[in-house]
C-alpha cells in the first residue's frame, strides 16, 4: 500500500519544544509510530571538552528547565567518583534539599499538564498556583526560581541561612492538605478511572527489555530507584518509601507521581529541621586522571554522566544521558494498539522533558493526515466530555474540589 | 583590575578584552556582554579585588534595541616592556601584587620600579651607559623575554 | 544474588579468553576491558543472567583508538560494571547489541552517527541527532573534526 508522507514540520509559533511523532493508523487504532528527534541539539558533550569542571557544571545546569538540578547533580559526583572525593555533612543535605523541591516542582508541573491533556482545565491552572510555594522556597533559598546554580565538584557554592527556614517549612505545610484532597479526587473519580485505566500498558518485561527508568518503570512494577539502590546525598538518614505499583498504565503513573510528592515533601522537611553544622565544600584542587560516573534521581528517572579526566582543567570526554532517552522508545510499545483520543495522554504519561504531543501528526496507510498535535489533544478533551455525558456525571469530584478554589 | 581573571572562569564566555596602544599610552579594554552573562556570579567569586571590582548589581532593566550595543566596558592601563615593547599586564595588577607579596616583589625589577615609579621615587626609562639589551637593562621594566635576554646575555 | 567478589570471579572464569583487563576501582564501579568480538556474549550475559539494567554506551575517541564503554548497573548490590571495547580508529566496526537488549537502539545511532562507528545487526541504523543537512561522514566527536559550515554566525566576542 502506498504511504504518502506529509511533513508537519516541527518549528510552529505555538510550540514549545520541537520534535516530531508519525503515529500510523488504521481506523482509529494506531498500528506504529516512528520518532524523530534532533532539533534542539545544541552539542553540549563537544561543548564541556574546551571548559574548566566549574564552567561545565553551568553549561550542564541549562539542559533542561524543569530538571535542572539534576544534571549538574549527576556530574558532580561524577566529578567526584574520578577522584574519590568525600563531601561534607552539609553540603549533602542542602545538595538533597535542592534535588527534592525539584522534584516537587515538577512533578506538580507534569499534573498540571496531565489535567490539561485530559479536558480538566481548572484542575491545570490550580495545580500551577500551588506549584508557585515550591517556586517560592526555592527562590528563598537560591535566588532563582529554575537554575538554581548551587552545585560546584566537592560541595555546594552558597549556604542556606538559618532564618529562612522557619518560614520555608510554613510554605511546604500550605501544600499538604491541598494535595491530599487531590490524591482522593484522583482515587475515586470515574471519569479518570475511564480514560487512564488499562490505557497504554508497559508491561514488566517491555520495561526491563527498554531500560525505562523512574515512575515510567516503578509503574509497571520494576522497583528502581537511584536514590534508594546507592547511597548519596542526605536519603539514607531518614525513612521515606519507594511508591511502585503493578499495572504500568497511565493511572498507575499518576499514582506514582502524586504519591511520590508525599515522600518528597516528608525528606524535604527533615532535611531542613535536621540540618547540620559544617563545610559547605571540601575544596577540590586538583583532578587527577581516571574516570568517573555520578548518577542521580531526577523526577523522570535516572540521570547519568561519565566522565574522563587527564589531569587537565576540564574533562577530556563528557557524556550525558538524560532519562528520557531511555524512556521515549517504550512511547512505540504502550501507544500501538490504542486509540488516536489517547494517544496523547499515552505520551504525557512517561513525561518527557517536553511538551511534544503538539508535535504529533496522525497519518493513516491511505496517507491522508487527519490530525495535528492540538487535534489530538481535543480529541482526547472531547472523549472524557463524552465519557461524563454517557456515565451521567455532570460534574466529576476533580472539578468539584476545583470549584471557586481559585 | 584588569587582571582578567574574570574572564577566565565565565562559563559563558561574556568577557572579553582588547589591548591597543596609541604612542605612548597602552589601554586595555575589558567588555563585559550583558546579553551572554548568565548572571551566575563566577566573576565576582574569583574578583581579586574583592568586592571593588567586578560584583552583580541590583539592576534589572538591561534590554537594549540594538544587540550590537549589548555591553558594558572599563578601561585600565597597560604597563609595556622599555625595551621591546609588548604588553606587559594591567598596572594596578603589578602594583596589587607588590602589595601582596611585600618585600618578595624585590627580587624581580619590573615589579619594584613599578611601585617605585608610582611612589614618585624613580625615573622612566633611565639611560645606560653599555650595549642595549645587556646587563645595563636588567634595572628596567621588561617583559619576560627581553628579561631572559638581558640577564643571560647575547 | 552473587556477592560482589563471587560475582566478578565468576565472569572472570566464565570468560577468561575475552577479558584483556580488570580494573576494580572501588566498591561500586568495575572496568572490564575485553575483545570487541566477545560483546555479545558478556553483554548478554550481565543483562539476562545476572538481571542488569542496561545504562547507556559512551563511545570516545582517543587519538589512538575508539572506545566505547557500555556501562551496565546491577542494582541489588549497588555495582556499576563497564565494558570498554577498543576499536580500530580507521574502521570501527562492532556488533549490534540491539537484538539482545531493545535499550541499546538509540545510542548506537547516536555513537553511529558521532563518532562513525558500524553496528552490523542493527536494524535499523540512520541518524538520530544530526540534521539531515549535514555531510556524510564528518563525525563530531572525533578528535581531527574540523568546522565546516561557513554560513555559521560567530559575532560573540571582540574578535
Amino acid at each position: 500500500m502506498k504511504k504518502t508522507i506529509i511533513p508537519i514540520g516541527p518549528y510552529h509559533p505555538l510550540q514549545e519544544e520541537p520534535e516530531f511523532f508519525m503515529l500510523t493508523v488504521e481506523g482509529e487504532t494506531v498500528t506504529d509510530v516512528d520518532v524523530q528527534l534532533g532539533y534542539n541539539h545544541r552539542g553540549i558533550e563537544k561543548l564541556s571538552e574546551s571548559k574548566t569542571y566549574d564552567q561545565s557544571v553551568f553549561v550542564v545546569e541549562r539542559i533542561c528547565g524543569i530538571c535542572s538540578t539534576s544534571h549538574p547533580f549527576a556530574f558532580v559526583r561524577a566529578v567526584e567518583d574520578i577522584a574519590g572525593i568525600e563531601v561534607p555533612m552539609r553540603a549533602k543535605y542542602i545538595r538533597t534539599i535542592i534535588a527534592e523541591g525539584e522534584r516537587m516542582h515538577s512533578h506538580l508541573l507534569w499534573l498540571g499538564l496531565a489535567g490539561h491533556f485530559l479536558g480538566y482545565n481548572t484542575v491545570y491552572m490550580w495545580v500551577w498556583k500551588l506549584r508557585e510555594e515550591i517556586l517560592d522556597v526555592m527562590e528563598i533559598i537560591s535566588g532563582n526560581r529554575n537554575n538554581y546554580a548551587m552545585f560546584r565538584p566537592g560541595g555546594v557554592r552558597r549556604d542556606i541561612n538559618p532564618d529562612d527556614i522557619p518560614l520555608v517549612l510554613k510554605k511546604i505545610d500550605k501544600i499538604i492538605p491541598t494535595l491530599k484532597m487531590l490524591f482522593k479526587a484522583v482515587r475515586d473519580d470515574p471519569v479518570l478511572h475511564a480514560r487512564t485505566k488499562g490505557v497504554g500498558v508497559l508491561t514488566k518485561e517491555e520495561a526491563i527489555d527498554y531500560s525505562a527508568l523512574g515512575p515510567t518503570s516503578r509503574a509497571s512494577g520494576v522497583a528502581r530507584d537511584v536514590r534508594k539502590d546507592t547511597v548519596y546525598g542526605a536519603y539514607h538518614e531518614m525513612d521515606w518509601d519507594m511508591i511502585v505499583t503493578q499495572n504500568g498504565d497511565v493511572f498507575d503513573k499518576v499514582v506514582v507521581r502524586v504519591l511520590e510528592m508525599f515522600e518528597s515533601i516528608k525528606i524535604l522537611k527533615y532535611c531542613f529541621l535536621h540540618l547540620p553544622d559544617g563545610e559547605i565544600d571540601a575544596n577540590v584542587k586538583n583532578i587527577p586522571p581516571g574516570e568517573g560516573i555520578g548518577a542521580h534521581e531526577a523526577p523522570r528517572g535516572e540521570t547519568f554522566h561519565y566522565v574522563r579526566s587527564d589531569g587537565g582543567n576540564g574533562p577530556v570526554r563528557h557524556k550525558v544521558r538524560a532519562p528520557t532517552f531511555m524512556n521515549l522508545p517504550t512511547y512505540k510499545a504502550t501507544v500501538k494498539g490504542a486509540k488516536i483520543a489517547d494517544a496523547s495522554i499515552i505520551l504525557a504519561a512517561i513525561d518527557p522533558c517536553y511538551c511534544c504531543t503538539e508535535r504529533m501528526a496522525v497519518q493513516t496507510t491511505r496517507g491522508r493526515r487527519l490530525f495535528d498535535g492540538r487535534e489530538l489533544i481535543r480529541l482526547s478533551q472531547q472523549k472524557t466530555a463524552a465519557l461524563k455525558r454517557k456515565l451521567g456525571i455532570d460534574q466529576t469530584m476533580l472539578e468539584k474540589l476545583t470549584q471557586g478554589r481559585l | 583590575m584588569g587582571c582578567l581573571a574574570c574572564e577566565q572562569v565565565c562559563p559563558a564566555k561574556a568577557i572579553d578584552h582588547t589591548d591597543e596602544v596609541n604612542g605612548g599610552k597602552a589601554v586595555r579594554t575589558i567588555y563585559h556582554y550583558t546579553d551572554t552573562c548568565i548572571f551566575c556570579g563566577e566573576c565576582e567569586a574569583a574578583c581579586i579585588a574583592e568586592h571593588k571590582g567586578i560584583k552583580l548589581s541590583q539592576e534589572w532593566d538591561l534590554a537594549f534595541f540594538d544587540r550590537n550595543k549589548a555591553f558594558e566596558t572599563i578601561e585600565r592601563e597597560l604597563v609595556r616592556c622599555e625595551l621591546c615593547g609588548s604588553v606587559i599586564g594591567a598596572r594596578k595588577h603589578i602594583l596589587w601584587i607588590v602589595q601582596k607579596i611585600g618585600e618578595l616583589s624585590f627580587s624581580n625589577p619590573t615589579l619594584y620600579q613599578t611601585r617605585l615609579r608610582e611612589l614618585g621615587l624613580a625615573d622612566d626609562n633611565p639611560p645606560v651607559v653599555g650595549k642595549d639589551n645587556a646587563r645595563d637593562d636588567r634595572i628596567k621594566i621588561l617583559c619576560a623575554h627581553c628579561r631572559r635576554q638581558t640577564t643571560l646575555g647575547g | 544474588m552473587m556477592k560482589r567478589n563471587d560475582l566478578l570471579s565468576e565472569i572472570q572464569s566464565r570468560f577468561k579468553e575475552d577479558i584483556i583487563e580488570l580494573f576494580d576501582k572501588s566498591s561500586h564501579r568495575v572496568y572490564l576491558e575485553i575483545r570487541p568480538g566477545a560483546i555479545i556474549r558478556v553483554a548478554a550475559y550481565i543483562f539476562k543472567d545476572l538481571g542488569a539494567r542496561f545504562n547507556i554506551a559512551s563511545g570516545i575517541d582517543t587519538r589512538s583508538h575508539i572506545e566505547i564503554l557500555y556501562h551496565f548497573t546491577v542494582e541489588a548490590i549497588d555495582l556499576l560494571i563497564s565494558l570498554r571495547v577498543k576499536l580500530d580508529r580507521k574502521k570501527p566496526v562492532i556488533d549490534s547489541l540491539t537484538p539482545v537488549c531493545e535499550a541499546a537502539n538509540w545510542i548506537e545511532r547516536e555513537i553511529f552517527e558521532l563518532l562513525g562507528v558500524q553496528f552490523t545487526g542493527h536494524p535499523e541504523l540512520k541518524r538520530l541527532l544530526l540534521s539531515d543537512q549535514w555531510p556524510e561522514k564528518v563525525y563530531p566527536l572525533r578528535r581531527d573534526y574540523k568546522e565546516w559550515d561557513k554560513t555559521a554566525v560567530r559575532d560573540r566576542g571582540t574578535k
